[in-house]
């Protein structure tokens, strides 16, 4: 009971950011220096047209009529329409958006694989030269350029060794698994050197508790004080991180997108306002901003269920 | 008069080798920060001198040196349009470092000032800041940086603008932080009892004891300023060409990646090399700021 009062009120806590949210992406077009409808029919629309234009964008009516008209449409799913490809940006954000997901939970699973096992190794061979070298990659991940790391990646696995695919995506599962293997590779180098040394840290700080010190004087096989003692434990700051780390992959993956030629979201943001396409810039931030804060809400719930003392 | 001269005179060598010992303690303690510190000098000398260094103009083409591997002409080669890369690197330090620090130490004064504020008086100025960073959290860091630009133009000047005015928020969540709990603690307690003003109590008790941690942070938030400057330069909504700014030029080098593999190698080293500078500058403030602390 008292969790399901926990979820009801952190989904109305959600409520006045929406509203803010709503706010300032409808105010993103209108704050472009120009007329709106201009800024979205590009210089060379005739006046019929602009004025066709501003009619259906209603800016005739008072702003706060506009916004009650814009929160209606977002509401009802139209999310205005794309002046450059001429269809409406939600059919793009369903055509699109499938793969940006699946990008960011391949990048996370690749992270959490690599994660786990360096920052055990790290912290159990504290100070040695194993140690030192993880710290170095870590230090390397997090000064790197994951644009950079990926056209690396692609030079090498991808021209010269041929083992991974160049760009674009497959025509199975299966195959997508291999297309998306160097873009979400890419992502999760980048995470992962923030997670293991947040994990590492755990693990050190978990070894010296008392509960592992009894396990231990137990006579436990250290594999079993490893795996259901310390890793337990340590884990759980890591899985709070892990939410957060999703919510930045989700901006990560417009670059990334961009760099692997995916037909992504992040991709067709970026070509979308060097094509001054505001609808889709508009539309696709609105999705963003949504998406993220699902991920914040579930992986909120998801930690009053491992910690149940967050929901008291 | 002149006895306290004299002791003062000699006192002096003393205060000034215990002081160089105290220094060589610290550093052979704290590695990390040595190397960082002589690494991100380095890299702003680089920044400051490139121009003077570098031996051509980053934006002469040479069209019959086009695409050139690196040799003793050209030590980095040269891009498609015959310019030298080694120029263009030693020019884009100046680019890039200056978006990573000046993007950086803004935020950080405009944060502590409003984390001070809001974290020790609270109420309605407070409510607005949580509000704030509700909203900016929201939205993916790259989403938010794109969004502004694409409101305000690409370009360097609004590259500056929109990492600012992201950039803040993180100084203040964290300042508030700290000072939430500094504000309670026995030095903050005493000083009220004493009849410090409340501007006494922020600028000399509260700021000195807060302002470590922002500091620390303020090494990650360059590295990943730069990292953003130069992944906006990359998507073409950054740095505008011919400036040679390196995330741009990487991206100049997208079409010859498979073909002249130094035009996209040397750019992205260098960002690396100034992000490593910058990151075990930070790893070593830490351990001295933390020790310190203790």
């Amino acid at each position: 009971m008292q969790r399901r009062t926990y979820t009801i009120h952190r989904v109305i806590q959600m409520i006045p950011t929406l509203v803010i949210l709503a706010i300032l992406i409808f105010l993103m077009i209108r704050a472009i220096p120009g007329d709106p409808a201009v800024t979205l029919l590009g210089v060379q629309a005739t006046p019929e047209n602009v004025a066709v234009m501003r009619h259906h964008l209603s800016l005739d009516q008072p702003l706060p009529v506009q916004f009650g008209i814009f929160v209606n449409q977002i509401v009802h799913g139209d999310l205005g329409r794309s002046t450059l490809v001429q269809i409406p940006v939600s059919t793009l954000v369903a055509q699109r958006l499938p793969l940006t997901l699946s990008l960011v939970v391949y990048a996370m699973v690749l992270a959490l694989l690599i994660t786990v096992p360096c920052a055990v190794i790290a912290a159990f061979n504290k100070g040695r030269l194993v140690d030192q070298l993880i710290r170095g990659y870590t230090i390397l991940g997090i000064s790197t350029p994951g644009f950079w790391v990926g056209i690396l990646l692609l030079i090498v696995l991808g021209v010269k060794v041929h083992v991974f695919p160049v760009g674009g995506i497959g025509t199975s599962p299966l195959q997508d698994l291999r297309y998306l293997f160097l873009p979400a590779l890419t992502l999760a180098l980048g995470v992962s050197a923030i997670l293991i040394r947040n994990l590492r840290d755990a693990i050190l700080s978990t070894l010296g508790a008392e509960h592992v010190t009894v396990a231990r004087a137990k006579g436990l096989h250290s594999q079993t004080v490893l795996l259901r003692h310390v890793l337990r434990n340590a884990l759980i700051s890591t899985v709070t991180l892990l939410g957060l780390y999703l919510g930045w992959l989700v901006g990560g993956s417009v670059i990334i997108e961009d760099v692997f030629a995916l037909p992504g979201m992040g991709s067709l943001m970026i070509s979308s306002i060097l094509g001054r396409d505001y609808a889709v810039v508009q539309g696709f931030t609105l999705v963003y901003a949504v998406l993220v804060l699902t991920i914040y809400l579930l992986t909120d719930l998801a930690y009053s269920f491992v910690d149940p003392r967050i929901a008291l | 008069m002149s006895s306290l001269a004299t002791t003062t005179t000699a006192a002096r060598p003393v205060l000034d080798r215990s002081r160089w010992e105290r220094t060589k303690r610290l550093a052979r303690r704290n590695p990390a920060l040595v190397v960082g510190l002589g690494l991100v000098s380095l890299v702003i000398l680089v920044g400051i001198f490139g121009p003077v260094l570098a031996p051509e103009s980053p934006t002469t083409q040479n069209y019959a040196a086009a695409v050139q591997a690196p040799s003793v002409a050209h030590p980095l080669g040269t891009d498609k349009f015959g310019r030298d890369q080694l120029s263009r690197v030693l020019y884009g330090a100046r680019i890039d470092l200056a978006v990573g620090i000046v993007t950086t130490v803004v935020p950080l004064a405009v944060g502590v000032i409003i984390g001070c504020v809001t974290g020790f008086y609270g109420g309605w100025v407070d409510t607005l800041l949580m509000r704030v960073i509700e909203i900016q959290v929201a939205f993916p860091f790259y989403v938010l940086l794109i969004a502004i630009i694409t409101i305000l133009g690409p370009g360097l000047l609004n590259l500056y603008v929109a990492l600012m005015l992201v950039g803040w928020v993180g100084f203040a969540r964290l300042i508030r932080g700290e000072v939430l709990v500094a504000k309670n603690l026995e030095y903050t307690v005493a000083a009220r009892t004493l009849g410090c003003s409340n501007r006494r109590i922020i600028l000399r008790h509260l700021l000195p004891n807060v302002i470590g941690p922002a500091l620390i942070f303020s090494m990650s938030v360059v590295v990943f300023h730069i990292l953003a400057g130069a992944s906006l330069g990359f998507l073409g909504l950054g740095v505008q060409p011919p400036n040679p700014e390196w995330g741009a030029m990487i991206a100049d080098s997208r079409e010859y990646m498979t073909t002249a593999w130094w035009l996209p190698t040397f750019p992205g080293l260098a960002i690396a090399v100034v992000g490593v500078a910058f990151s075990v500058f930070g790893d070593g403030l830490s351990d001295v700021l933390r020790t310190g602390a203790r």
